[in-house]
């Protein structure tokens, strides 16, 4: 048990630095110390290459998204603004309207008050001479009963 | 009275309708100029990739030239590249 328990992390480690792989340059005719995959240095080339320029073409794809991405968000903030401008321009409008209306309307208000204290003076006055003179009959009829 | 009142509400409405009639001009004024922000962006990038293509071609010519006959530079690349140990 011992045993197993002080040889098992040197094996993990083992299998896991041969995980990583090796490669290694062989000449035409020499012995290779491993079997695996021999390249000629026109495909490893080619792989090296791809791999370098899949990531530049990748920064160019991000570049191409992230551009997009902003050409579609200056779009919806440039609708936004149309809308907005629009209402804005509505509102103003449709105020200075309104307050127009309002100003006209207290124009003629102006020129014809709806003010008739004269009428109600002389209609005050008259009820009370017809009142006075009805109160006056009333005695001398009354007086003249008795 | 009431004809005055009547051209207020038309004039409200010819507010209106110009307000809508300006804003949807300038919403395709803007769609129109995103179509081209888009196309000027693809066509960047296709420039770019074609750009990227020719260097690789280019590149790629480079390194089998010089590697041809001692491929331990490149083997030392690919190691780099592709985190194997070159034994």
């Amino acid at each position: 048990m011992a045993i197993v328990m002080a040889t098992a992390p040197t094996i993990v480690l083992a299998e896991e630095a041969e995980q990583e792989g090796q490669l290694t340059t062989i000449n035409k005719g020499e012995e290779a110390p491993y079997s695996g995959i021999l390249l000629d240095s026109i495909a490893a080339a080619k792989i090296n290459i791809d791999k370098k320029y899949s990531l530049l073409k990748y920064d160019l794809e991000l570049d191409l998204e992230i551009k997009k991405l902003k050409a579609q968000y200056d779009l919806q903030l440039g609708t936004l603004q149309a809308q907005h401008d629009s209402l804005e321009d509505k509102h103003i409008s449709l105020l200075k309207i309104k307050n127009d209306e309002i100003d006209r309307l207290r124009d003629i208000v102006k020129d014809n008050p709806n003010d008739h204290n004269h009428w109600w003076l002389a209609g005050g006055v008259v009820a009370g001479i017809v009142t006075s003179i009805a109160i006056f009959y009333a005695a001398v009829e009354i007086k003249e009963n008795e | 009275m009431f004809d005055i009142a009547d051209k207020k509400y038309k004039e409200e409405i010819d507010v209106l309708n110009k307000a809508h009639q300006k804003e949807i001009e300038e919403r395709n004024k803007i769609i129109q100029e995103h179509r081209a922000i888009l196309e000027s962006i693809e066509k960047e990038y296709d420039v770019k990739v074609e750009e990227l293509e020719k260097r690789k071609k280019k590149e790629l010519d480079k390194v089998v030239r010089e590697n041809k006959e001692d491929p331990e530079k490149l083997a030392e690349e690919m190691s780099r590249l592709f985190g194997v140990k070159n034994v």
